[in-house]
């Protein structure tokens, strides 16, 4: 009888690690029918939110979902702003791979696949919600690519509703959502409501800026210079460049041009564009800030509030993945600079990433280095669905579930312009093809962190990074069907006609 | 007490069945996997394969716990389209990666590194990351996490140091590892110390034993001989090169001819040609002497890399959780058959190139007597690890002659693929169509009475060599090519644009 119990016992004890290990192996195993849904939040910071130790309660759906869910701490974007950095998220290619650029201008490449393709060919339902004539989102440079259904989510998010129609009409398949949503992007709207001379003062600035905008395109045709390279188009419209500010004279400008040339004017405005938002944000900045802080809170009870509110409605919490991220940050000044765009500050490339699977009491914060290209790989591994050969990027599963997981990066890159950089938890280097000898090295380590540039101090650490960066840049392959397979007896003349195709 | 008996016999079935479900761990959960690629390897050079000199008594050991393949040939004879041959698994005519500076990889076709990463290992890349035959660029360096410069090509302590680091900082985790050196390729720079093991003689003129000379030689003394020099360069270039007053102009400059005009490959082989055409290979002194660095070269790549990289494998006991593959991209030639260096024929000291497994769960000594080729490493390291092999791979997996009972999978024939030479090579025949400056030569050796290959019975046995040319043909028409051509025509280029593009040759 006795030995008949220490045996029990005995067997037990086994059977318990038996049903602990079936546990894990479950866990990496055979495919499994989650649904997905990933929510970029563009130009969100991580320091805004609750979970990842703001006092200021913007986001408590967030914080709240985030409580048993991976946070992770060191998550860096592959560019400055939204088309590249988005487009890395959706393909695991580093910028350079994937080669969407220029807005007006790039296409991702037939054949790179996108996450969605992937969730589309194991028969998952999908959808894409954002601003779906957003240039910096466009569906027709790729971002629509492999979703069954796309959906304009206005960057007000009145019609956020939608989205929470979208997944009860779809709780019976298996689905992958996937939206961008840009409420916090044009955080200008939000303005305080007890001082409404704050949205003249801004009103003020982009009127400014559009007249700006106008005289340089009418100076260009006057010379006969692109886009528009004829005078002729501005006189017969000259309506639309009277000097007044409205949305919709953007639109009818852009409709004049030819689709290969409307990437020239969009970039004349973003040039444009950078000088206003420096201009403004040094003069407004708490205004920018708490316009900012109003669109966080907007964006999290509006759209993560009714998201959630939903999923748990139909009974799906048990079976969904919720993942929430950001395509890109914003800068108030930290470095002297104001919003996004071709910079390398941690403010503009650190971004949120929260994980939460189903059923999940076991969350936790997560320091490793990663990156936005180690997004698909993740939520592929975690349907159980085989990653791609093309992925650049890294499964995190490892680090969420497995304590003693070795780190996944040591080192995490971006790009933009002609700037690469690199960044370890120590350091920062910023290497410029463009510019010889403007590389900047930074100590993130120390207290002076991004403002002093080190490199004369430490030019062993520099030529180290330096080396890394060259590996990196020649282990991409590129995506791009462009230059790349002009061979060299094609002279830059043809060059010229070829590309002027709009194809290349 | 009846209760007990249930409650055993319902943890005996939980128990059981978790065995039954979830099968045991599979290999590439656990074991590591290094691929050392060594360039310019003559498989009949090496102790395992049966050479009384002594070069490899590492490599050796290493063998003799290892599947060595006796018979293994390469499909082509230069770096770049061989090494990418064994990383894709495909013939050269269908990765389509030819020439230096022009040819890349197609994103289409999945490479080993990125195959083992999405598998969760650490991968690192060493190798030169400025030699255009073996840029990362084109391709190498793809599905790597680490991309490091292996140095300087021919002295390997800084390479052999920071493989080792990297060995040190990734010891705890599931790691792929690839690494290339020079060191055995032209020209020979062995340390004095290996050098005084094959031969006593202390220089030959006209042999250069200097890294510094090998670079700028050409550039100082043989362009003097103006013909030779036009030759090499071709007569376009040549009167560029004298238009642009280099003759005579500082290293640098004439350097940056060469790369301003997107040359380097044409220089690096015109250095090639020279250093080659330094040695009197009737002088039989100078011939020994040349084959005694190449030796010496090997002794010292297997001293300096393979036994302490073996010994830190031991050291951070990993050394049993680690796949090692060795292997080459093609042979060379000492003038057997009046030419020197590689990449231009396909004749047995060229192709034949070793090919070294070292699995660690199973005992060594196996020794592979039927044909294989470097195209079945990928699917045979994907195999092992119980990888599934992706549906492009040309080879085929020797996993289970290496860890089974199986036999080698059959195989008749080898190929041989480069730009202007396809080759086909049986037990017995070694057919060579040549279709260059000169279309249409066929050459045709019997390997039964003339294993030297010494003489073309083309025009005794046609009956033999159409077969085999037939053969071939069937072959080449059967591999799909994973060039990027027509495909990125976008709709607007009209008929005469293509044609003209097409016409460059390169679509």
């Amino acid at each position: 009888m006795r030995k008949m119990f220490l045996l029990s016992v005995l067997l037990i004890l086994l059977s318990a690690a038996a049903v602990l290990f079936t546990k894990r192996a479950d866990k990496e195993g055979t495919p499994k029918k989650y649904n997905v849904i990933l929510i970029i939040i563009d130009n969100l910071r991580p320091d805004y939110l609750g979970c990842y130790g703001n006092h200021e309660k913007l986001s408590p759906n967030i914080d709240k979902f985030a409580r048993d869910a991976f946070i992770f701490e060191n998550v860096f974007s592959q560019a400055g702003y939204t088309l590249p950095s988005v487009m890395s998220i959706m393909t695991s290619l580093y910028p350079v791979s994937h080669g969407v650029l220029d807005v007006y201008k790039d296409k991702l490449s037939p054949r790179a696949c996108t996450m969605a393709e992937v969730f589309e060919s194991y028969g998952y339902k999908t959808a894409w919600f954002s601003v779906l004539d957003e240039p910096h989102l466009d569906i027709r440079a790729g971002f629509g690519r492999g979703f069954q259904d796309l959906k304009n989510l206005r960057a007000s998010l009145d019609n956020s509703g939608d989205i929470a129609d979208w997944i009860e009409e779809n709780k019976n398949s298996n689905f992958f959502l996937a939206l961008d949503a840009r409420s916090v992007h044009d955080y200008h709207n939000f303005f305080n409501e007890d001082n409404p001379g704050s949205k003249n003062k801004f009103m003020a600035g982009i009127e400014e800026l559009e007249r700006r905008y106008y005289y340089r395109l009418l100076k260009a045709a006057r010379e006969g210079k692109p886009p528009f390279n004829d005078p002729e188009i501005i006189s017969k419209n000259k309506e639309l460049f009277d000097g007044t500010y409205k949305e919709e004279k953007n639109v009818a400008i852009l409709d004049l041009l030819k689709p290969e040339d409307r990437y020239k004017a969009v970039l004349i405005r973003n040039s444009l564009y950078v000088f206003f938002v420096k201009d403004f944000g040094s003069k407004y900045k708490d205004l920018c800030v708490e316009s900012y802080d109003a669109a966080v809170r907007y964006t999290d009870k509006k759209l993560i509030g009714a998201i959630l509110d939903k999923v748990k409605q139909q009974g799906l919490g048990n079976r969904t993945i919720i993942v929430i991220t950001a395509g890109h940050g914003e800068a108030f000044g930290e470095h002297n600079f104001y919003g996004h765009g071709v910079v390398f500050f941690d403010e503009n490339l650190h971004v949120p990433l929260i994980i939460k699977m189903p059923q999940a009491q076991n969350g936790k914060m997560i320091a490793a280095l990663t990156q936005g290209i180690d997004i698909m790989p993740t939520i592929l591994e975690l349907c159980g669905i085989p990653v791609p050969h093309q992925a650049q990027g890294r499964s995190l599963v490892s680090l969420m579930f497995d304590e003693n997981a070795p780190p996944v990066n040591e080192y995490v890159f971006a790009e933009g312009g002609k700037k690469k950089m690199i960044r370890s938890r120590e350091w920062k280097f910023i290497k410029d093809y463009g510019n010889k000898g403007r590389d900047r090295l930074y100590n993130l380590l120390s207290a002076s962190g991004e403002k002093y540039n080190v490199s004369r101090k430490n030019k062993n650490v520099v030529s180290r990074l330096e080396l890394k960066i060259k590996g990196w840049q020649k282990s991409l392959p590129s995506y791009r069907d462009q230059e790349y397979f002009f061979p060299p007896e094609i002279d830059r003349e043809t060059r010229e006609k070829i590309r002027k195709t709009g194809y290349w | 007490m009846r209760f007990y008996r249930i409650l055993l016999f319902f943890c005996l079935f939980t128990f059981l069945s978790r065995g039954l479900l979830y099968p045991q761990e599979k290999a590439f959960e656990k074991y590591n996997v290094m691929l050392v690629f060594i360039d310019t390897l003559r498989a009949d050079r090496l102790g395992c394969y049966g050479y009384y000199g002594g070069t490899s008594p590492n490599i050796d050991k290493l063998a003799g716990e290892s599947a060595v393949f006796e018979k293994n040939f390469t499909p082509a004879t230069y770096t770049l389209p061989s090494f990418m041959s064994i990383i894709t698994s495909l013939y050269p005519g269908s990765h389509g990666v030819l020439e230096v500076f022009k040819d890349k990889l197609s994103p289409r076709v999945e490479t080993l590194a990125e195959i083992l990463k999405v598998y969760g290992y650490k991968t690192a890349w060493f190798g030169p990351l400025d030699d255009p035959q073996l840029d990362p660029d084109a391709g190498f360096g793809r599905g790597f996490d680490d991309v490091e410069d292996s140095g300087n090509d021919h002295i390997l302590d800084e390479a052999r140091e920071k493989l080792c680091e990297w060995l040190d900082k990734n010891r705890n985790r599931k790691f792929f590892l690839n690494f290339h050196t020079y060191k055995v390729h032209a020209p020979y720079l062995p340390q004095p110390k290996y050098k005084a093991k094959f031969t006593k003689i202390k220089m030959i003129e006209g042999i250069i034993e200097d890294k510094n000379k090998f670079k700028y030689d050409f550039f100082h003394n043989v362009l003097k001989k103006r013909k030779l020099a036009a030759n090499l360069m071709g007569r376009e270039l040549f009167d560029k090169f004298v238009a642009a007053g280099m003759p005579g102009k500082d290293d640098a400059s004439i350097e940056n001819f060469f790369i301003s005009r997107g040359e380097e490959g044409r220089m690096s082989s015109i250095r090639e040609t020279v250093y080659w055409m330094g040695v009197n290979f009737n002088d039989k002194e100078a011939s020994a002497y040349i084959q005694a660095l190449y030796a010496a070269d090997i002794l010292e790549y297997d001293q300096e890399v393979i036994g302490p990289v073996i010994k830190k494998l031991k050291e951070l006991g990993i050394y049993n959780k680690t796949l090692i593959i060795i292997c080459s991209d093609h042979g060379e030639e000492f003038y057997e058959h009046g030419g020197f260096g590689h990449g231009t024929t396909f004749y047995d000291e060229v192709t034949r190139v070793p090919l070294i497994v070292r699995v660690p769960w199973v005992k060594g000594g196996k020794r592979g007597k039927e044909f294989t080729q470097t195209v079945d490493i990928m699917p045979t390291i994907l195999d092992l690890l119980e990888i599934p092999v992706p549906h492009q791979a040309q080879g085929k997996s020797l996993a289970g002659f290496i860890d089974g009972n199986k036999p080698l999978p059959p195989r008749e024939y080898v190929f041989g693929r480069m730009p202007v030479l396809s080759s086909i090579r049986s037990e017995n025949w070694l057919f060579v169509l040549y279709d260059g400056d000169i279309p249409n030569q066929k050459y045709l050796y019997d390997l039964v009475s003339d294993p030297g290959e010494e003489k073309d019975v083309y025009y005794k046995d046609k009956k033999t060599a159409l077969g085999l040319e037939s053969r071939m043909k069937e072959w080449e028409r059967s591999l799909p090519s994973y060039r990027d051509r027509e495909y990125s025509f976008p709709p607007g280029i009209d008929r005469k644009m293509r044609e003209k593009i097409r016409k460059t040759g390169y679509w």
